[in-house]
């Protein structure tokens, strides 16, 4: 039976590693089953650090997982005649397998330090004013549904020419925005999953986002913090459209929201 | 019980007082009593457990449909629809009830108990009493857990980590009001069992070794129970503060973690002033050291179960031993883990990320140990060893995907998705249940004085291994697509759409997991009367435990005053003809009892 | 190691195996879904004033009660002519065949599934069961935790629309029901459903209007059974009375219609929004507001008598929308426009407007009843949205089955001033008192 055993152990490296090509490799039957299309300048940053460390992992995972399988098939008290080497250690061995696991790790943790600070501590600044750059709209999580409103001609936040939407968000491509988020009432989770962007708001607290999108279409806001019974409800709309078709939305949101007549056959 | 324990050294066969009845069996002081007690209760928490994760998983699976057996009695307006809420509850009393009234107290309560004085040659813990109460603190946890689940919507509905605002404002969510409350009492009155508990075995394993049992001839087991004895102690007070902190909030008003002008569905918050991050510090400090102890007692028990299979000592032991240490020192500086993207300070992302890679290293050190175990020996494929075997290759894939989560850029796109979910069901599932299972299997034989169904047990282990890889592992890919966690229905989502065949395919692995425990219950109660009687020894193992009768002497556990010569390691030792060599055998003449005795030699 | 191995022990296993599985899939199914009775309008309407506590209404039971063969009677008619949540019929006869479309209510109705050309049915269940309730009574099980609750549609009223409240035809269009499931209804729990396909959005509102008619049909027939004396003939419809049954039905599918003409209108295709003339050029002037301040707090418009002085809502207790008063066994229509409900009911303590509620409801699962607050007008937080014409709506047409009055006494002029007036509000410098710190934290 310990050749059935091994032979069950070896196929979790095999079918393990066969899962993740099949995910990773477009095409097949895990098509559209790994990550979601990456439309965000620095997202790219974050998918390559993932892949890294999937390679590495993956090279670790099929060295020992093949070993224990290895050593389960050759030592088989069954099969194997040889006497047990009497042994407690190795204090060699036990040097190696510290040291390089441990700068390996170390490694991997300074290397990522700067796509972190980029992506959570590096607030953007205007070139043209050299000021940090101002957010282009607030969002709101609220339980559950999210709330946006535009800063407007006026670029300040909270005047009467904001526009207000619901789980709707537009913003224009190839631009850098800050978005100012803050949630009204519980925690939630501002997560737009092509932008590779996550932030919880915390209430009492504001915070800022940003982000570069470099493709237009249509993408998901996603709340990523049990927020309530409708946590699933949550979901928003993310629309990147050209700096033309950002200007013309925009336009025709404030002509909505300042409607002062209607006519019954509209 | 059966009527062997009765017969055996109690000296009352037949009838027995009702006053003796309950001091044997019911309120009883003895440890071995007491960790059958942890043992039956928390096994039978595992189902209430796996029921509910079957919810989840129906609900995943085939969302918004008739949910069997429940929905008819719970939701019949609706055709048996569950509601959101519902979804909520099931998965917060999954999780409560998986952390708190199974895995921590089978490993501590139920192993712990049973095998530390056996294992160290004591007759008893050194409190006894103090260790009933441990026991029958969990009671009132239960009562409040249970009637949490009476009232709509069916239990707690805040996630088990329960962050305020959702979880301290009574109008914030459905479960938010007396089931929360009753949760957060039950999870208190967990948190004082585990802490006395724990003291209990700190000053057992310090105090109450046998002659010539020095700290280094413990086996792994009681080491690791050691070092999650402490875990306990430091840790547990700071979730209990942060409990009752919660509960103030939500009973009385105050604002430990409720911010000023605070509206929640509606209703004014009063108080104010307080920060719903704190909250998170406080229940990660307790949480991170928590998951260590859900993992170590089932390292050290597999450490102890390969090395007698193997037929070899554990390579390593010392080693082994400072790994332990490592993890559990680490892993109190690491809490801020799951908190990258809270809102809490940029800063400390570095920080932590930093601790995090690097407790990594530990227990890279301890799965190489392992394999070092096996190699060179003559394993012996019992469904022990199996377990066992099977927890060091599934510890290598859940550990190995915590590095993921351990790089913060990474983890702002992984957190709260199902990669995580993924990584800690293959750390506590694939990994701690499964030595459990193996340690039952292995332990059994002492508990009871009869063995289990080798074959049935090749059969649960069959089952289980195969079931619960395609239940989990294919998580890791739905949360590489960023599949969030707690969503009753994610295909709405464009992102997430596709995702339902795989959803399902993962639910049908799941209910067969499930469904293949009954292999493993049928087998433990049926063999616990019925099952072929065996002497002390059946494995031919080193341990102390091994010394004594099967099952133990009632009262003082050991027929003969237990000496210890040497570690509990010496398998295939040159200076018998056995392959094994317990720690209590004298040496044999002319052999003095000297360095080649003690485990752990540098070598 | 000896291997213990016994066949006997195998067997017992594996038939407790299979019998495991069995029972499992046997307690499995659950009956469908089905339409809850309107008990609570049966408990509101079947009782009578008290004389000796005249401000405790409706204590005594009148002479006559629903008894349970007439309610019975009352599901079978319904069922007749709505069908059940999974299988919805339209009435025939009574005007609605263009009205509502039987593809869109199969579509939305029945369970979450798809169907064999793998389009999704049961968009109801999904979206909207769970607080609306199967019957659209407002009480489905996440109701309770709701503040405020979900819409019951069975009395027929619906606040926010663009229909004319103080015309003939007071039901909301379908545009209106359209832009409900598009914008949501800031400051609740009613989401905005934008990003669901068009299609079904749609079809949901098809389906809300036809639990609105079944409801209000379900009062009507609940009113005129209670008509009937208890012995000539106890039934609606006698369904074994071959004479009888033709002018029951007749008669039933006469009351159906005129529930139905309210909700078609005079076309036959639905009520149609108002029009609202376009505002003069200066509405949002400063002395457009200021003429709406004046209004505010005096005269024609008198709104700081609920407003509050300050205008955040605080002007009175104690009001009722209608779905509450009849959760307190009062009345409804014959509320007084000002304070809708009874003219003395901010008179009556708590304690008593929660009798009625207590004794009769509160066991049939109702929901306990809420006062209803006049809105804070400083938040910027608009139910029925925050554009100018739908301030003018809400203030010339008011907000139905609430206390908030339709104002037509009002000049244009006057009326857009207030408009100005509401919506400068929520940025007075009072509205946003600098020294209270907006958040605590400021990250980055």
């Amino acid at each position: 039976m310990g050749r059935f055993w091994s032979l069950l152990f070896l196929s979790v490296p095999i079918l393990g590693v066969a899962v993740f090509v099949f995910a990773v490799v477009p095409g097949g039957i895990f098509a559209n089953h790994w990550l979601p299309e990456d439309i965000s300048q620095h997202g790219a940053v974050i998918d390559n650090l993932f892949m890294f460390i999937l390679y590495l992992t993956g090279v670790v995972f099929v060295a020992t997982s093949f070993l224990l399988f290895w050593f389960m098939w050759k030592y088989d008290a069954d099969k194997n005649t040889e006497p047990v080497k009497y042994l407690h250690g190795s204090h060699t061995l036990e040097i190696i397998w510290s040291i390089i696991p441990a700068a390996t790790l170390l490694f991997i943790a300074i290397f990522q330090m700067d796509a972190w600070a980029d992506a959570r501590m590096k607030y953007p600044t205007d070139k043209a004013t050299g000021f940090k750059k101002p957010p282009l709209l607030l969002v709101t999580g609220r339980q559950f549904e999210w709330r946006m409103q535009y800063a407007g001609a006026d670029k300040v936040i909270g005047t009467p020419d904001d526009i207000h939407l619901v789980n709707d968000l537009h913003i224009p491509v190839n631009e850098e925005i800050v978005i100012q988020i803050q949630t009204e009432d519980v925690l939630h989770s501002f997560f737009l999953p092509n932008m590779r962007i996550k932030q919880d708001v915390v209430p009492g607290m504001r915070q800022h986002i940003w982000f570069e999108a470099k493709n237009t279409g249509t993408y998901d806001i996603v709340c990523a913090e049990l927020c309530g019974w409708g946590h699933y409800k949550m979901r928003g709309r993310l629309i990147v459209q050209t700096e033309d078709d950002f200007k013309e939305w925009m336009a025709s949101a404030i002509a909505e929201q300042n409607k002062t007549s209607l006519n019954a056959n509209e | 019980m059966n009527t062997a324990t009765v017969d055996d050294g109690h000296g009352h066969a037949g009838t027995m007082s009702l006053k003796l009845f309950i001091s044997t069996y019911v309120f009883s002081k003895d440890h071995k009593m007491i960790g059958m007690q942890f043992l039956f209760t928390t096994l039978l928490w595992f189902i209430v457990g796996g029921l509910l994760a079957m919810g989840i998983r129906w609900q995943l699976a085939f969302p918004w449909t008739d949910m069997p057996i429940i929905g008819g009695r719970l939701f019949s307006a609706e055709g048996g629809q569950i509601s959101p809420e519902f979804y909520t509850t099931l998965f917060t009393m999954h999780a409560t009830v998986m952390i708190f009234f199974v895995i921590i107290p089978i490993l501590a309560g139920a192993f712990g108990n049973f095998l530390i004085p056996l294992m160290i040659g004591a007759d008893d813990m050194a409190f006894p009493t103090l260790n009933m109460l441990s026991y029958w603190f969990m009671w009132p946890a239960f009562i409040c857990i249970g009637i949490s689940f009476l009232t709509p919507p069916y239990g707690a509905g805040g996630g088990w980590t329960s962050y305020p605002p959702l979880s301290s404002v009574l109008t914030a969510a459905p479960g938010s009001e007396m089931a929360q409350t009753w949760w957060l009492i039950g999870v208190t009155l967990v948190g004082i069992a585990s802490m006395l508990g724990s003291v209990n075995y700190l000053t057992t394993i310090i105090q109450m070794r046998a002659p010539g049992m020095t700290m280094f001839r413990l086996p792994m087991t009681i080491w690791s129970m050691f070092i999650t004895a402490i875990l306990q102690a430091f840790a547990l007070p700071v979730l209990t503060a942060g409990g009752v902190m919660q509960v103030l909030d939500r009973l009385l008003g105050t604002g430990f973690f409720i911010p000023e002008g605070l509206v929640v569905n509606n209703s004014e918050m009063l108080s104010g002033g307080g920060q719903p991050l704190l909250w998170q510090h406080l229940f990660w400090f307790y949480s991170h050291p928590a998951v260590y102890i859900m993992i170590l007692p089932a390292m050290g028990m597999v450490s102890d179960m390969l090395s007698c299979f193997a037929r070899k000592p554990i390579f390593g032991y010392k080693p082994m031993v400072y790994a332990i240490s490592g993890i559990a020192g680490l892993g109190f500086i690491v809490w801020g883990h799951h908190m990258f993207v809270s809102g809490m300070n940029p800063m400390l992302g570095m920080t932590f990320m930093v601790s995090t890679m690097m407790i990594a290293l530990p227990s890279a050190v301890k799965v190489f140990n392992w394999l070092g175990t096996i190699w060179a020996g003559k394993i012996q494929f019992t469904t022990p060893m199996l377990f066992s075997l099977s927890f060091i290759s599934m510890f290598i894939i859940g550990g190995l995907s915590g590095i993921f989560m351990a790089a913060t850029p990474v983890d702002i796109f992984i957190h709260d998705t199902y990669y995580i979910v993924a990584h800690f069901h293959y750390v506590l599932f694939c990994g701690t249940a499964m030595a459990v299972f193996g340690a039952i299997y292995f332990w059994f034989p002492k508990m009871f004085g009869r063995s289990m169904n080798e074959t049935a047990g090749k059969w649960h282990f069959f089952l289980t291994f195969v079931f619960m890889n395609g239940t989990f592992y294919l998580m890791h890919i739905l949360g590489a697509v960023g599949f969030p966690r707690r969503l009753a229905d994610p295909y709405h989502y464009e992102t997430f759409k596709q995702l339902l065949p795989m959803n399902r395919f993962i639910t049908w692995c799941a209910f067969g997991m499930f469904l293949s425990q009954a292999f493993f219950a049928i087998n433990f109660f049926y063999s616990i009367f019925k099952g072929p009687r065996v002497g002390r020894n059946p494995w031919r193992a080193n341990g102390l435990e091994w010394f004594c009768p099967s099952p133990p002497v009632a009262h003082g556990n050991f027929d003969k005053q237990p000496i210890v010569y040497r570690g509990p390691y010496e398998y295939g030792s040159p200076e018998v003809d056995e392959d094994y060599y317990p720690q209590t055998q004298p040496p044999p003449e002319g052999v003095s009892v000297g360095n080649a005795a003690e485990s752990g030699g540098d070598h | 190691m000896k291997q213990f191995h016994n066949n006997r022990q195998q067997e017992v296993r594996i038939a407790s195996i299979a019998v495991l599985v069995c029972l499992v899939l046997l307690t499995a199914c659950s009956d469908p879904a089905y339409f809850q009775f309107n008990e609570a309008y049966v408990q509101a309407v079947q009782l009578k004033p008290d004389v000796a506590k005249p401000q405790m209404r409706k204590l005594e039971k009148r002479d006559v009660e629903l008894s349970e063969m007439q309610k019975e009677n009352i599901s079978t008619i319904l069922e007749g002519a709505f069908g059940t949540p999974d299988q919805p019929r339209i009435p025939g006869g009574v005007g609605l065949g263009d009205f509502l479309s039987m593809s869109k209510l199969q579509q939305a109705a029945g369970p979450v599934e798809r169907d064999e050309a793998h389009i999704p049915r049961g968009l109801y269940r999904q979206h909207c069961a769970h607080c609306h309730g199967v019957t659209g009574d407002g009480q489905g099980p996440t109701a309770a935790f709701l503040n405020p609750y979900p819409r019951d549609y069975r009395m027929g009223q619906f606040k926010f629309k663009m229909t004319d409240s103080n015309g003939t035809f007071k039901k909301p269009s379908k545009e209106d029901l359209k832009t409900i499931l598009l914008e949501g209804i800031p400051g609740t729990a009613m989401p905005s459903f934008r990003v669901l396909a068009g299609t079904d959005i749609n079809q949901m509102i098809d389906y809300v209007i036809y639990l609105a008619i079944r409801g209000e049909v379900e009062r009507s027939l609940i009113n005129a059974a209670l008509e009937l004396t208890s012995d000539e003939h106890p039934l609606l419809v006698d369904f074994n009375n071959g004479d009888k049954k033709a002018d029951d039905l007749v008669f039933v599918g006469e009351m159906i219609s005129s529930v139905v003409i309210q909700w078609v209108g005079p076309n036959k295709t639905g009520n149609v929004q108002r029009t609202i003339a376009a505002a003069p050029d200066n509405w949002n002037s400063p002395e457009s507001v200021k003429i709406g301040r004046t209004l505010f707090f005096q005269g024609k418009a008198n709104c700081f008598s609920c407003h509050g002085q300050t205008a955040i809502g605080d002007g009175q207790k104690n009001l009722y929308d209608n779905w509450t008063l009849e959760l307190l066994g009062l009345d409804p229509s014959s509320s007084d426009a000002a304070t809708g409900g009874e003219a003395d009911v901010a008179d009556i303590s708590l304690e008593s407007q929660l009798y009625f509620y207590n004794e009769h409801l509160s066991g049939i699962g109702a929901l306990k009843p809420r006062a209803i607050s006049p809105r804070n007008l400083r938040l910027g937080n608009f139910r029925g949205g925050r554009r100018p014409i739908d301030i003018y709506q809400r203030i010339t047409s008011g907000i139905q089955g609430t206390p908030m009055p339709g104002n037509t006494k009002l000049t244009e002029a006057e009326t857009w001033g207030l408009v100005a007036y509401v919506l400068s509000l929520p940025y007075e410098a009072s509205s946003r008192p600098q020294s209270a710190p907006a958040f605590q934290r400021d990250r980055n």
